[in-house]
């Protein structure tokens, strides 16, 4: 038997992740060992903790480049930058899920380790430089969203909403798993970079590049379900609406940004020789993506159903950056985007939330009738996170949607921008409709319950942050400028 | 390349034709006389009663779920036995911790009284 | 100096803060709010004054707060700037805003949302002055939705009225086709330029775009079959943006439904300041337009166009508001026409005299509404002269002063346009907008004789005068709408001297032909106006038609009815939207009908028949789409690849 050789392996390009796993693993033990039913709550709080040290761990990382686990995975600025937002969004969706989880009757402490598993699967996306990788992450994450998704299942849509969710997202992991071996039979590797310099140093025979080009195809098919493109979309609705609030809030801007980001990396590492044939494919799905999420949004009078078909709007108008990201300008708007769209987006289902009574689970327009005379807070951050998704200035979702356009454009897809500035124009009436109802009309109904401590921090965290990134968003560009600079090498 | 396709693509041919070939055969050359008796589900015993959706109880899937884990165990401890000498300490530390996480779920599961006979 | 012209804007931002968060009784409010904008009036004038003292070539001050947008080459400065353009916009909007503001404290009392609405007014001043201040497109893009937002807030004030919502969404909707326009052509911009800049920054600065236009002088872009230059691109675009902010056809349709509002909001917002945005971005990138020869063309047209459009619909409304709603989109019209002609002066002028005259105007038919306890239907009017005296002899100044008569300040703005119409050879524009000064005439003539003149039709209220806090803005209005002309007298120019060195223009001729002949047109077509409405004021009903329809016949609707625009949109962009949204909706949202499993299902055969209505089978059409997206991509790609 020929000596093995082991690759040197440095943890410590991966020590974000890593704390996030052992955290969660450990934090699983100590959670049905020490922590007594109705103080769960205490193990939210220590995952709100593991997300934060994995942050501050990632911080002496910035700036570092490297890769370990024999090229698999990659540190660099911009997986960085990435998991910062990820865990983010994990601390985000778990405080808002503290008080959401009891009041619902479904708390239970496996909720929080799960978060952050999912988060670890987002993060290993973002740092995947290996299509086995990319399915690990891929799958880490979607197996722990199948469970959340049924997470409130003595509720029939939450099982439902599972189980549609389960099946769909296996079929589009055949096709992911599929995709690689086709890749793999036509250049020999699953290594990106290999895959990379095999598509552009040889002259593909026709065989091969069918094969190359049927995988990439493949693979990106299972992206874009994940990333939810149209006509890839169609769970969406659905397992949002079915899905505990908190977990389809963390859904929208997680999937959509763990997906992505290892998208942004196959694209960009694997398959930049082959743009002729992916980005007409890519773009074709952007546009029918923006339009269907956009128009799809205006029947709605359900407003969790609504956000669930503006995610997918947003989506397109995230794959905006996604396709110029050889260019500087394209993995910045990308970065941008996920960020505001992550604020905006988790404050608006933050809302939802404080307005959910026990066991509902429907948010008709009508229960948003004179939010203003009775909370008048909530009011108007709402108004703020609708005003952002819609792209108003000046909110942050202006910059992140202005960008994403110049992007776009100078990328050149200026017929792409055309789409997007199009259906964003058309957006605008989706969301006035719920401020229409906060402001201009009186209240009926009962009034809300009371706001608590966690939904409170998590509204006005989200607000300051759209409004404040709206006005002086040149330190998070700067942020993002850097991080967008180590890609494409 | 392409040739390790083509044997999977002789492969494929091969199982669907192993089971298609006889049936195919026996269609052309057996005799057809059909009898009501014959064409029922099953030719004896009795009548079929009740749902054909049969319950099992739910400790069962728990157990499968318990045996695949240490079924993967099993899986992933064999090569690293075979290449032990390989490996070295570095094997043993990577094995160490494969068998603490497996020993952490099989701790929750303990715990959360999924061992137990209801 | 440059602090001085932060509070300019500041100033009512900090009373819209306080009016959010700290004032809750009605007559603070309304007194802050008041406050806050005549100081920044104040503010405004000494800044006016500093800038006079400089001399000509270097009256423009700018100034950065922060870096909005800093990566790369792609850099965006908050910055405001103050040149002679700004300051007579500054001047208008906080000067007329601040009547308005108090005029507002006695017409909205009693109001429970008091507070509210001086909140939303003292936003959209901040934001309105944001526009006008800004020294690159992104900044002035965040005014113009600022103003967009509040005016669409302005509007569904009174939402108890059904139809405020409707206006207020409709005002918002027409509003982002030209915003997107806009952000196109921000894009546009910064993709020729590398900047968003006006004009640089102090000394030393990189060059704004407004100062590189000749950069791209022959610039083609599009297809090898149809080219077309590059400015024409951009301004086209901007001028779409504009048509969406400044009522234009064919995007007008919003701003008399905008009526809806309070009458102080129509006066200020949809009358004097922020429907003139649309005019005030031509002139401001006036190079740019001024490079497209094509783009100018459009623009007067549609300037022209408008004016004879909105003319002509004023003529036949019975809502005292959409009159003025109607003559306001007239007016516009003759400004961009003006824009158009290159006569970018005489369109600001009339900017500013018409910001004075129809602000009054709004205002004195706000008392007149006020009086009659909220009635708008000129045909329960009648006979207010005697009741409303104040009331009646400002509206009767703003009326003249509207119709272009001798010496008042519509006289002389007006005037401008025509003459440079005539003066640089574009007599059908000028046929056209004669005409309409004529309508502009017998409209304000009949309005007039319906209101004040006659009996009182509706004998169910009793009309009484305004209070003075309402009147005395009137009476200063009043004021400006008689001696408004003389900042542009025909020898004196002042105004064209003082935009010189934005605008770079010279003087226009006086024409005295010309205003002999449109004062004479106006005289008599005011009085035929309100000759025949008073003569026939016996044969007005309430809910009857007008005794002109007999005579006219059903051109007379079509009229009123702004030539059935409004309803061409409802039948094929709303319905067709609606449609179209509704098979999206049903075709990929299963809620409703599972529309697509039928049509493709036919089409696969047998697959439909094991999809059935129950919520389990969706599964199966969501996997059926997955599946045809499916067989696109990887057929898409493949044949490419061929």
């Amino acid at each position: 038997m020929d000596a093995l050789t082991i690759p040197p392996v440095d943890l410590g390009l991966i020590a974000p992740l890593l704390v996030v796993v052992t955290w969660a693993t450990g934090l699983l033990l100590v959670d049905t060992f020490f922590i007594p039913v109705g103080r769960k709550k205490l193990t939210g709080y220590l995952a709100i903790a593991g997300l934060v040290v994995a942050g501050l761990v990632g911080l002496p990382l910035w700036g570092v480049s490297g890769s370990t686990f024999g090229g698999m995975v990659r540190l660099d600025p911009f997986a960085l930058t990435l998991t910062w937002v990820f865990l983010l969004i994990g601390i985000l969706s778990i405080t808002m899920s503290l008080d959401y989880l009891p009041r619902q009757d479904i708390e239970q402490g496996e909720y929080y380790p799960l978060i952050m598993f999912a988060v670890s699967g987002m993060i290993l996306l973002a740092q995947g430089a290996d299509l086995i990788v990319l399915f690990l992450g891929i799958e880490t994450l979607s197996i722990t969203l199948y469970i959340l998704t049924g997470f409130a299942y003595p509720r029939l849509t939450s099982e439902e909403a599972a189980m549609k969710y389960l099946v769909l997202g296996a079929f589009a992991a055949g096709f992911f798993v599929y995709g690689i071996a086709l890749i793999f039979g036509a250049t020999g590797s699953t290594r990106l970079s290999e895959i990379g310099a095999y598509a552009a140093d040889r002259d593909l025979g026709d065989t091969n590049l069918t094969l190359l080009l049927g995988g990439a195809a493949m693979v990106l098919i299972a992206f874009s379900f994940k990333a939810a493109l149209a006509p890839f979309h169609m769970w969406i609705p659905d397992v949002y609406q079915g899905s505990p609030t908190p977990v389809a809030a963390f859904m929208s801007v997680g999937t959509k940004g763990g997906a992505l980001a290892a998208l942004v990396r196959l694209l960009f590492e694997a398959l930049p020789t082959l743009n002729a044939y992916w980005l007409p494919v890519l773009a074709g799905l952007t546009a029918l993506t923006m339009v269907v999420g956009n128009l799809g949004a205006i029947a709605q009078m359900d407003v969790k159903r609504m956000l669930a078909y503006s995610s997918i709007g947003h989506a397109g108008y995230v794959m905006l950056g996604v396709m110029v990201a050889g260019e500087q300008r394209g993995p910045e708007a990308f970065i941008f985007y996920i960020l505001v769209y992550a604020l905006s987006n988790l404050g608006a289902f933050a809302v939802l939330i404080a307005l959910e009574h026990q066991g509902e689970e429907a948010w008709q327009l009508d229960d948003f009738a004179g939010l203003y005379q009775r909370q008048p807070l909530l009011a108007v951050a709402m108004a703020i996170f609708m005003f952002s998704l819609a792209g108003v200035p000046p909110t942050a979702g202006f910059m992140a949607k202005f960008y994403a356009l110049t992007a776009a454009w100078e990328g050149g897809l200026p017929w792409l921008a055309l789409v997007g500035v199009l259906t964003s124009a058309i957006a605008a009436f989706f969301y006035l409709r719920v401020i229409i109802r906060m402001f201009m009309t009186e209240p009926e109904g009962e009034p809300a319950p009371e706001l608590n401590r966690g939904l409170t921090i998590d509204i006005v965290v989200a607000a300051a942050g759209t409004i404040i990134i709206g006005l002086i968003p040149a330190p998070i560009f700067a942020l993002v400028e850097r991080s967008a600079v180590a890609l494409g090498g | 390349m392409l040739a390790n396709y083509a044997i999977v693509g002789i492969f494929l041919v091969a199982a669907i034709s192993f089971p298609l070939i006889p049936l195919v055969l026996a269609f052309f050359l057996r005799p057809k006389r059909p009898t009501p008796l014959k064409t029922s589900t099953y030719e004896c015993g009795l009548e079929a009663i009740g749902d054909v959706h049969v319950q099992f109880k739910v400790q069962y899937y728990l157990y499968a779920l318990a045996f695949v884990i240490f079924d993967i165990e099993v899986i992933f401890l064999y090569p690293w036995a075979v290449a032990f000498q390989v490996v070295g300490l570095y094997g043993l530390i990577a094995a160490t911790i494969f068998l603490l996480m497996l020993f952490a779920g099989l701790l929750y599961e303990w715990r959360k009284g999924a061992l137990e006979w209801v | 100096m440059e602090l001085l012209i932060w509070l300019i804007p500041l100033l009512p931002f900090i009373g819209f803060l306080l009016n959010v968060f700290v004032i809750r009784r009605e007559r603070t409010a309304g007194l802050v709010a008041s406050g806050m904008v005549a100081a920044a009036f104040v503010v405004t004038l000494i800044a006016v004054g500093v800038l006079a003292s400089m001399p000509p070539e270097e009256r423009r001050i700018v100034s950065t707060a922060w870096e909005w947008i800093n990566t790369g080459s792609f850099q965006v400065p908050f910055a405001i700037m103050f040149d002679p353009l700004t300051a007579v916009m500054a001047l208008l909007i906080t000067g007329v805003g601040a009547l308005i503001h108090v005029y507002s404290i006695g017409y909205m009392h009693g109001d429970p949302r008091v507070v509210r609405y001086f909140a939303y007014l003292n936003l959209f001043v901040t934001m309105m002055l944001f526009l006008v201040m800004a020294n690159n497109l992104l900044l002035l893009f965040l005014g113009w939705e600022g103003v967009g937002l509040c005016s669409f807030l302005l509007i569904g004030f009174w939402f108890e009225r059904k139809t405020a919502g409707e206006a207020a969404v409709k005002a918002f909707v027409v509003n982002r086709i030209g915003d997107a326009a806009f952000i196109l052509a921000m894009l546009a911009i910064f993709t020729y330029f590398g900047t968003l800049n006006f004009y640089s920054e102090g000394e030393g600065g990189a060059l704004g775009f407004l100062e590189r236009v000749g950069d791209i002088a022959g610039l083609r872009v599009g297809p090898n079959w149809q080219p077309i230059f590059v400015s024409t691109a951009i301004s086209f675009l901007l001028l779409i943006g504009a048509t969406g902010k400044s009522a234009q056809f064919p995007l007008f349709v919003w701003l008399p439904d905008a009526m809806a509002g309070p009458t102080p909001v129509s006066a200020l917002i949809h009358a004097a300041t922020m429907v003139t945005g649309g005019v005030y971005l031509m002139a401001r990138t006036e190079p740019l337009f001024v490079a497209s020869f094509t783009t100018q063309g459009w623009v007067t047209w549609i300037g022209a166009l408008t004016a004879l459009m909105a003319g002509t619909a004023a003529m036949a409304q019975w809502d005292i508001k959409r009159v003025l709603a109607y003559s306001t989109v007239s007016q516009l019209g003759f400004m961009v026409a003006a824009c158009g002609m290159g006569a970018y002066v005489a369109a600001i002028f009339h900017l500013l005299t018409h910001g004075i005259f129809k602000a009054l105007l709004f205002l004195a038919a706000g008392s007149v509404i006020h009086g009659t306890h909220d009635t708008q239907d000129m045909r329960r009017m009648g006979g207010l002269k005697d009741a409303m005296p104040v009331t009646f002899r400002t509206y009767l100044i703003g009326a003249l002063a509207l119709a272009g008569i001798f010496p008042l300040a519509g006289f002389w703005s007006k005037d401008e346009i025509l003459a440079h119409a005539v003066g640089h050879g574009h007599t059908p524009i000028f046929i056209i907008l004669f005409i309409t000064s004529l309508f502009t005439a017998f409209y304000m003539g009949r309005q007039v004789a319906l209101i004040f003149f006659g009996t009182q039709r509706d004998p169910s209220y009793h009309p009484h005068e305004s209070p003075q806090v309402m009147t005395v803005p009137l009476i200063v209005l009043a004021v400006g709408a008689i001696i408004g002309g003389a900042i542009n007298l025909p020898v004196l120019h002042w105004l064209t001297d003082w935009l010189e060195p934005v605008l770079h223009e010279q003087a226009g001729e006086f024409n005295l032909w010309l205003a002999l002949i449109a004062t004479i047109g106006a005289v008599g077509m005011g009085y035929l106006g309100w000759w025949i409405y008073t003569t026939n004021a016996a044969k007005i009903k309430i809910g009857g038609k007008d005794p002109i329809y007999r005579y006219s016949g059903d051109i007379w609707e079509g009229m009123a009815e702004a030539w059935y625009l409004d309803r061409l949109y409802q039948r094929t962009v709303v319905a067709g939207f609606e449609r179209l949204s509704d098979f999206l909706a049903r075709v990929f949202d299963p809620q409703g009908v599972d529309g697509l499993v039928m049509g493709v299902g036919r089409f696969f055969g047998g697959l439909a028949n094991s999809l059935r209505a129950v919520q389990t089978g969706y599964v199966r059409t969501y996997a059926l789409v997955f599946t045809v997206g499916v067989l696109l991509v990887i057929g898409f790609m493949l044949w490419i690849a061929r």
